[in-house]
């Protein structure tokens, strides 16, 4: 037992080299603020007419905001990702992101998108990160602040390890029931035998093709791919720092899932959490890597 | 500040792992769950009509339809339970031209109708 406690603390409370990743994280990650921000205002304004169309429960309180709070609020939104990309008050403005998306989302059911509640518990669990040590006026702000031994001292201090793992462990459940729902049987064999997912496919080439693997009879090997490669992204995204392959097929299969389907930023939202993955580094490739970028 | 950092980390663990189960026992058709690795899809149809004296009218639909539903046949990936409220934003987008207009949105989920 104290065994299992003691590998529980060590995997999550254990401190990594400064926090490099986590700011290019942060950087990666404020064009979903901006998308977010763009998504919400553009639809409100368009539907300013309509009624709200209120989520059950609890959440119905955020359907009592009016369109032109609410448009206010993507606006500020906007603003925190400027804030946030340029890295000024970092933390407080990642925090201020994550309590203003969260009525932004739930105002109207009509604007749902579960792209967007994975955006929205990326964005919390991204207020833990000290994200503000590289890139950013912070740093600028410090550097000017602090003499240059206690400058780089600030710089070069551990970060925590823990934002990053809860980030990933996220990633890791989506892949996980992604995957298993694409097993179930129902599922599985109304989208290798049937044509709506040629009708969903952007792409008329896409579409086309896909209706060939229908008419022959195979269109379950993609599917059945998908589904086990999910499966083991789930596990396999844990040891991507020491296996850096492993990140490099996850961003071929969301890459390929890009040219099928109409997936919004998931693509790249996922892409930033597998650059995340790859530390602390633990692999000659990747470590040399970063390291040129880091010169 | 470990103790609540487990705690937290634990409720996502248990959040994630009972919302996971209920998409998959749900069929991800249950909105309520909104867990953001769902994969709902319906098909619909979508008929706008008009009554007067009794008598149905059939109406057209917008030219842009709400929420870029693209066309009065479709396959979309919103859940089953969103049905009511995208006829509501079709009903009262219509009104604005035809006050008395109503709008039935007909969908079934993929997932459960096998291919027959």
């Amino acid at each position: 037992m104290n065994a299992l406690v003691l590998r529980f603390r060590r995997y999550w409370f254990s401190d990594v080299s400064d926090g490099w990743h986590y700011a290019v994280f942060r950087v990666l990650w404020s064009q979903f603020h901006f998308t977010f921000a763009i998504y919400m205002f553009y639809w409100n304004y368009k539907e300013m007419q309509l009624p709200p169309l209120q989520y059950p429960g609890v959440l119905s309180v955020f359907s009592q905001l009016s369109v032109e709070a609410v448009l206010g609020m993507a606006v500020a939104h906007f603003v925190l990702a400027i804030c946030i990309l340029a890295g000024w008050h970092t933390r407080f403005m990642q925090c201020a992101a994550f309590v203003s998306a969260v009525p932004l989302l739930f105002h109207s059911v009509s604007l749902y998108q579960n792209h967007y509640v994975f955006y929205l518990l990326v964005t919390l669990y991204a207020t833990l990160m000290p994200a503000e040590r590289f890139y950013s006026v912070d740093a600028s702000r410090m550097k000017q602040k602090l003499s240059a031994a206690a400058y780089r001292a600030w710089k070069s201090a551990p970060v925590p390890v823990y934002p990053q793992r809860l980030i990933m462990l996220q990633l890791s459940f989506l892949y996980f029931f992604a995957g298993l729902n694409k097993l179930d049987p129902v599922w599985f064999a109304r989208w290798s035998a049937t044509p709506e997912l040629a009708s969903l496919a952007t792409d008329p080439v896409v579409a086309a093709f896909w209706m060939q693997l229908v008419h022959t009879g195979v269109a379950w090997i993609p599917i059945a791919a998908v589904a086990l490669g999910m499966l083991s992204l789930s596990v396999g995204i844990m040891y991507a720092n020491k296996y850096p392959l492993i990140a490099l097929v996850a961003i071929g299969m969301h890459l390929s899932f890009q040219f099928m389907l109409p997936i919004m930023e998931f693509t790249s939202m996922c892409m930033s959490i597998l650059f995340l993955s790859l530390f602390p580094l633990r692999n000659r490739v990747t470590e040399e890597l970063v390291a040129v970028m880091r010169r | 500040m470990k103790f609540a950092a487990s705690l937290f980390i634990c409720v996502v663990i248990l959040l994630n792992t009972s919302l996971g189960l209920r998409g998959l026992w749900k069929q991800d058709t249950d909105f309520g769950s909104m867990h953001p690795y769902s994969d709902p899809a319906v098909k619909c149809a979508i008929y706008a009509y008009e009554e007067r004296g009794g008598v149905r009218y059939e109406l057209p639909l917008p030219h842009r339809l709400y929420r870029n539903l693209p066309g009065p046949h479709f396959v979309s990936r919103f859940y089953l339970e969103q049905t009511p409220y995208f006829e509501d934003g079709l009903t009262a987008m219509l009104r604005r031209v035809h006050p008395q207009a109503q709008v039935r949105l007909d969908c079934t989920p993929l997932y459960g109708l096998l291919p027959s």
